[in-house]
């Protein structure tokens, strides 16, 4: 089955499939490559790439709130009336945007 | 309650509300646990404010109140051993507690709390414009207790009422008392119903001056006239209210029966001889009287020969029950309670008087020879009443006797006894006259059984307990004077049945009941579950 479809490949493109991984690209000239924007997740220690602390919020009038929720007293007499946090906007030190999202409680 | 500066998002909140619960004494400051832990009591003391009603006169109330305040549905609250160690308690309900009315370690000055149909909380104030003689009334419900919810507030008017105070006597029931030092009280907040959905108020007057002391002693007694309930129910800012008067003492022809007895004035005498003339000699004659304080029928005097009289009480016994409202509060199933004493009386009397005179005529005509020997007994008890149902009662029984020999104008022999048995004391005295009437005490209204001096009166100590206490003079059993004796008291739910002698002259009691535990506490200092 293997090689019916590798020569089903070959008489398709007219390239044999074994020497792909074996052909080098060709070298680009010297200083013809464009600048590039990437993001990746910090997920290695001393990395410098990711979020650059600190972070600052940008603005409280800007966050986001889940439907209000009470908190009772055990005695029920008194009533907190609270609305859980969803999105707050930061900035990072290199003033890149960090968005945060919270579940509802 | 306190809370945080600052709450953070990322908290959690696991529990608040207020711990500090526990039984407060004021000689010590503390609040001691359930856990016998004594901390320190949070915020004012049970009674450092003034109680209930902007409409009052703003007396004290009792340091021993203690109203239990319930949100329907809350979950029963549980204590880690960390919390017991503390000194925390968690509680499902509220303590209102005192005369001011403290909640949360604040001294409120509310009337109470309404819990409404969706659960939400509203204070309740009582207002009033105008003279006593028209009080306009209305009623203030705000929301209570929901950090985060605006403000919303209801009035609802609750009509003009004739609250004047006066010292009025009322019938025989209720005594007189004095002008001057009694404080007037056009409405005193009784008791409220957990939910504070009602409210029971008083109109009367505090005597001798107790109108800014929560501290209960020889003097204090506190006179009602009439009973109101306040009724709010719905959902504010649609609720509404009904003020009614429930009991009128003075209308009331049961409580205001007189227990005055009628007794029968023996008397006899023999005209004096003129100019060695018998002017012969009347026989026994009988008055019948309410106030025995005369002692000569008029026209008689100068010229009585011999002369012997009593007071026997007329017929052969007498029965009479007869109460006065004491105050009111609500049971623990929430039904309003009229809080009575009632007085049961039998008394009976037997006995003979035989009077021979000397008609010869000569020096001895007119002497007398007389020969008497009469009896009468009184028994029965005062009683704590919560409505129809009787809590406690102290039984009494008081007898006398006379034996009276006289001849040749001379009494040869008087002897006259008496026993009593009242509650704890037993005394018993010779040669004094007799007088085991009903008393005349001005501190609770004659339905005070009075015997030399000893008077047992029902008495409220907090919202919820009531009692017995006597109160008398000097006795051999009792050697100082306004010695008190306090014997069973009963709260809503629980009671404490001793009896409590006094070691010093002077001792107040206090009374506090634990809303949803029962226990009853008394103590010569202010007490009062937190």
């Amino acid at each position: 089955m293997a090689k019916d479809l590798t020569e089903a490949l070959r008489l398709l493109t007219g390239v044999d499939p074994n020497s792909l991984t074996n052909s080098p690209e060709p070298l680009k000239d010297r200083g013809a490559a464009a600048k590039q924007k990437a993001s990746t997740l910090n997920t290695a220690k001393g990395s410098a790439s990711g979020i650059a602390s600190p972070l600052v919020e940008t603005s409280y009038a800007a966050r986001t709130w889940h439907a209000d929720t009470t908190i009772n007293s055990s005695d029920g007499i008194f009533t907190l009336v609270i609305k859980p946090v969803k999105q707050v906007y930061f900035k990072d030190a290199v003033n890149a945007d960090v968005e945060m999202e919270y579940k509802s409680p | 309650m306190t809370l945080p500066s600052k709450i953070f998002f990322l908290d959690e909140v696991v529990r608040f509300g207020d711990t500090c619960h526990g039984l407060w004494d004021s000689t010590t400051g503390k609040v001691t646990t359930a856990a016998a832990v004594d901390i320190d009591l949070t915020g004012d003391t049970p009674n450092s404010g003034q109680g209930g009603l902007s409409t009052g006169t703003g007396r004290l109330s009792e340091y021993g109140n203690c109203r239990l305040l319930q949100v329907p549905g809350m979950s029963a609250a549980s204590n880690t051993t960390a919390d017991t160690t503390a000194g925390r308690t968690w509680l499902n309900y509220g303590l209102i507690a005192g005369g001011a009315q403290r909640l949360y370690g604040k001294s409120t000055g509310l009337s109470c709390i309404y819990v409404a149909p969706d659960k939400s909380r509203w204070s309740v104030t009582i207002n009033g414009t105008g003279g006593w003689n028209a009080r306009v009334l209305s009623l203030v419900l705000r929301r209570f207790g929901e950090i985060g919810v605006a403000a919303q507030t209801q009035n609802i008017a609750l009509g003009t009422w004739d609250l004047t105070v006066t010292n009025n006597r009322f019938g025989n029931a209720i005594n007189y008392s004095n002008a001057a030092t009694d404080a007037h009280v056009p409405l005193f907040l009784e008791d409220f119903k957990d939910n504070g959905s009602k409210l029971v108020f008083s109109r009367g007057h505090w005597e001798n001056g107790k109108a800014a002391s929560s501290v209960l002693d020889d003097s204090w007694a506190r006179n009602i006239y009439s009973i109101y309930e306040l009724t709010i129910s719905g959902q504010p800012p649609a609720a509404t209210a009904a003020f009614v008067e429930i009991v009128n003492q003075a209308a009331s022809a049961t409580l205001s029966d007189s227990v005055t007895l009628t007794y029968t004035w023996w008397i006899q005498w023999h005209n004096k001889p003129v100019n060695g003339v018998d002017q012969g000699y009347a026989n026994m004659e009988t008055l019948t009287t309410t106030t025995p304080d005369t002692p000569y029928p008029t026209g008689e005097n100068g010229n009585l020969y011999v002369q012997s009289s009593w007071y026997r009480l007329t017929g052969v016994s007498q029965t009479l029950d007869a109460e006065v409202v004491i105050g009111a509060r609500y049971s623990a199933a929430g039904a309003v309670e009229i809080m009575k004493k009632k007085l049961h009386l039998t008394t009976s009397a037997s006995g003979t008087f035989v009077a021979t005179f000397d008609t010869t005529p000569g020096p001895t005509q007119g002497d007398q020879t007389t020969n008497a020997s009469v009896s009468q007994s009184q028994s029965g008890y005062i009683a704590c009443m919560a409505g129809a149902n009787e809590l406690s009662r102290v039984s009494f029984t008081a007898s006398m006797s006379v034996t009276e020999v006289s001849a040749n104008n001379v009494w040869t022999t008087l002897t006259r006894s008496e026993t009593a048995t009242l509650g704890s004391l037993t005394a018993s005295s010779t040669g004094m006259n007799i007088d085991i009437s009903t008393g005349y005490s001005e501190s609770e209204g004659k339905l005070n059984f009075d015997w030399k001096g000893h008077s047992v009166k029902a008495v409220r100590y907090s919202n919820a307990v009531y009692g017995i206490l006597r109160e008398g003079y000097y006795t051999a059993q009792y050697t100082y004077n306004g010695q008190k004796v306090f014997f069973r008291v009963d709260g809503k739910i629980g009671a404490d049945t001793a009896t409590l002698t006094p070691s010093t002259s002077a001792w107040p009691v206090h009374c506090t009941e634990h809303p949803v535990t029962g226990t009853v506490v008394r103590a010569t200092a202010p007490v009062c579950w937190v």
